[in-house]
């Protein structure tokens, strides 16, 4: 093939690269929603990730073990995220988007790993930061329920109002 | 010996050197504020000029005999003056010193200027953003000496210029000042253009639902417009002396006109320049394309018309500044290359030219590419298995695509008569250094980034086989993977480039005959005499005396 040639084959394949990846995304539409049995760990941080993402505070707060509901209150809860959602969650905060992967044992406890992207900054500065985070589980007497002070994603410790 | 006795003595009157402007900066600081100059804001007068008295009386003295000990070694009477003034030590010693004191003096500069301006605009709250109130003296006092130390050791240059010719090290390592001082206040100047642009943009048409203050717009203005100010005149008053020296009488016009820092300097802006249209240029397709391919929640805001209005026309005003220095730069490059002595300078021009926009061009098209591919095969290998991250694909899908085909453009611009050249003389192009480096450049940048994709997807790969608890799935290698695609089409396709050229030069050399001996000891010697000497007879003269078996032809 002479160099000419396989410049523009170069260049049409490029162009039908863009071409797809658009029509492709646009087609596809949104990231779906995962699915998992109704009563796994897995749907529990689904539920509980959902519920953040509804902004829906006593929904999320419900999704905690019994023995962190018992260490924060409620109003406890909804304050810190509050604070959280002003500044932490889009539109203020960087987009994000969550997959959520199989429970395994680890070291005798359930842990679900959830990996978040995040989506900074524009242009060349666009980066995608993405992290795994391990989220114990425990079962309690109401089903698989997330055993760590959570603020979204994030283990927070709640300071209650005196 | 004489080397070892110049970096003390130039070490030693570089440190001594700091002592002694850092004490007269604050003595001239105190004496301002004593006058009631720039806001008087300094407490602890008596410690201060305790302080300058201190680091003047170690600084001066000090500084005074090791300065006279480096001086007095170019007295012409002195056999060595010749070997001091062309010493490299001598030179790196004066390009340090003068592009510090020139960094000092720039930043007390923009200080100054920026109090100046803030003065008009509404008042920021004390250290707002590191800002203090009460600078001004120091900025003016460190602006006075750190200028006067500048202008001494700038005339003590222009004098050792002036004694006569100076070349190697000597030469150049100055010459990075020039031109590095040149680039620095060309690329801060048009950065601080754009900066300009969007903060007119932003007050034109304001960000929706955005809460910056007052205070924030004041502050980034005035630091916009004293960089600015200060980084022109730095500039062009560089580039002036550049300029000047092109034309001056004797062996500097020669000397500089064929320096390779100059070219250097000239690539260096079109790089920059390149670089820059590409980026700007992407970033107001990006704008028009989020709202068309419906990536608005992903940014975070909801857009309206004046927003992206303000974007496309920010991005766009400033990246006409950066067109214009990169068209000039590589207008002048040519120019200086027709009317260079040397007939493959202008080769050598258009060479560079061409090599370095289409490197800019492919790096951008190949990121573009890359993220492309990692998006495609993160939609169609389950990265859609998420909970939230509406239009997360698009808005990727709105930054890389401008890149993509941008850098696309401007590779296949460049790439194509780069292919021309090397089909009209394909011998000639594959011995080219300037293309040799181009692509080992590339296939070095896309080698390590496809070892390092590789690297992370292989690290995945094991740690699924060994049930490795890593979590991320196909999320975390898409983009690696999309790299790895990305970049091993670059290394391949340079690659074979590579291998054609060594091939080519191979069978080059193999075709050339092998040169005679006696051309091998053939030497051109210059024979300068007196004007109203014989040139003949000492030519005869010399053949006289030669050697048996060598000649002397004319």
């Amino acid at each position: 093939m002479s160099s000419n040639r396989s410049l523009l084959a170069i260049v049409a394949g490029i162009l039908t690269l863009v071409a797809v990846t658009v029509v492709v995304v646009l087609v596809a539409g949104d990231p779906k929603p995962q699915e998992f049995p109704p009563d796994s760990a897995e749907a529990a941080v689904q539920g509980y990730i959902g519920a953040w993402n509804e902004r829906d505070i006593p929904t999320a707060y419900a999704f905690l073990s019994e023995r962190v509901r018992a260490s924060t209150s409620l109003g406890d809860y909804q304050r810190a995220a509050d604070d959280f959602l002003a500044y932490q969650m889009p539109p203020n905060g960087p987009q994000r988007r969550v997959s959520i992967g199989d429970a395994s044992n680890d070291a005798g406890h359930v842990v679900v790993p959830v990996t978040v992207e995040e989506l900074y900054g524009d242009g060349l500065n666009q980066t995608v930061n993405r992290s795994t985070r391990f989220v114990p589980m425990v079962r309690d007497s109401d089903g698989w329920r997330i055993d760590e002070s959570l603020i979204w994603l994030d283990p927070t410790y709640i300071d209650p109002v005196k | 010996m004489q080397t070892v006795r110049r970096l003390y003595v130039y070490l030693l009157s570089g440190i001594t050197l700091g002592f002694l402007v850092y004490g007269l900066i604050t003595l001239v600081e105190v004496a301002l504020s004593a006058l009631g100059v720039g806001g008087g804001g300094i407490g602890g007068r008596r410690e201060q000029l305790s302080l300058a008295a201190a680091l003047i009386g170690v600084g001066l003295p000090v500084w005074a005999i090791h300065w006279w000990f480096a001086e007095r070694g170019l007295d012409p009477n002195r056999p060595n003056a010749e070997e001091e003034r062309s010493s490299t030590v001598r030179a790196l010693y004066l390009t340090v010193v003068m592009i510090v004191l020139l960094s000092v003096g720039a930043f007390a500069a923009r200080d100054l200027v920026r109090e100046f301006v803030l003065g008009f605009l509404p008042r920021p709250q004390d250290d707002f953003y590191g800002y203090s109130s009460g600078s001004a003296a120091r900025s003016l006092a460190t602006l006075v000496v750190t200028g006067a130390a500048w202008g001494y050791h700038v005339a003590i240059r222009r004098r050792d210029l002036a004694r006569g010719p100076l070349e190697g090290a000597a030469a150049w390592l100055p010459r990075v000042y020039v031109y590095g001082a040149t680039l620095t206040g060309l690329m801060i100047t048009l950065q601080a253009f754009g900066d300009l642009a969007r903060y007119a943009g932003e007050t034109l048409w304001p960000i929706s639902g955005t809460d910056y203050t007052g205070d924030y717009r004041s502050y980034a203005f005035a630091e916009s417009l004293s960089l600015l100010a200060v980084w022109t005149i730095g500039w062009i008053g560089h580039w002036w002396y550049a300029g000047r020296l092109l034309i001056a009488a004797g062996w500097r016009a020669s000397s500089e006109r064929a320096a390779r820092l100059r070219l250097a300097f000239f690539v260096s802006v079109i790089l920059a320049g390149a670089f820059s249209v590409i980026r700007l240029t992407a970033e107001a397709v990006r704008a028009v394309l989020i709202p068309v391919l419906d990536a608005t929640d992903a940014i975070g805001s909801n857009l309206g018309a004046t927003d992206l209005v303000r974007a496309v026309a920010v991005a766009l005003v400033s990246a006409v500044p950066w067109a214009v220095a990169w068209w000039l730069h590589q207008r002048w490059m040519h120019e200086e290359a027709l009317e260079a002595d040397d007939p493959s300078r202008e080769a050598v021009a258009a060479r560079l030219d061409l090599h370095s926009v289409a490197l800019v061009g492919l790096a951008f098209a190949a990121v573009g590419t890359g993220w492309l591919v990692g998006l495609l095969i993160d939609v169609a290998l389950g990265g859609s298995r998420t909970v939230g991250g509406s239009g997360f694909w698009r808005a990727e899908l709105a930054n890389f695509v401008p890149f993509t085909l941008i850098g696309l453009g401007v590779w296949v611009w460049r790439w194509w008569p780069i292919q021309a050249r090397h089909q009209a003389d394909p011998a000639a192009e594959a011995a080219s250094t300037i293309r040799r480096s181009f692509l080992l450049v590339i296939l070095a940048a896309s080698v390590i980034t496809s070892l390092g994709s590789l690297a992370y997807v292989l690290y995945r790969l094991f740690g699924s086989l060994l049930g490795a608890n890593i979590g991320g799935g196909i999320l975390e290698l898409s983009m690696p993977l999309g790299a790895l695609v990305a970049a091993g089409a670059v290394a391949l396709y340079h690659g074979l480039a590579l291998r054609r050229d060594l091939a080519l030069r191979a069978a080059s050399e193999a075709e050339q005959p092998a040169r005679p001996v006696e051309e091998r000891s053939r030497r051109s010697l210059v024979l300068i005499g007196p004007p109203d000497g014989d040139s003949d007879a000492a030519l005869g003269a010399l053949r006289e005396a030669l050697p048996p078996g060598f000649t002397l032809d004319e």
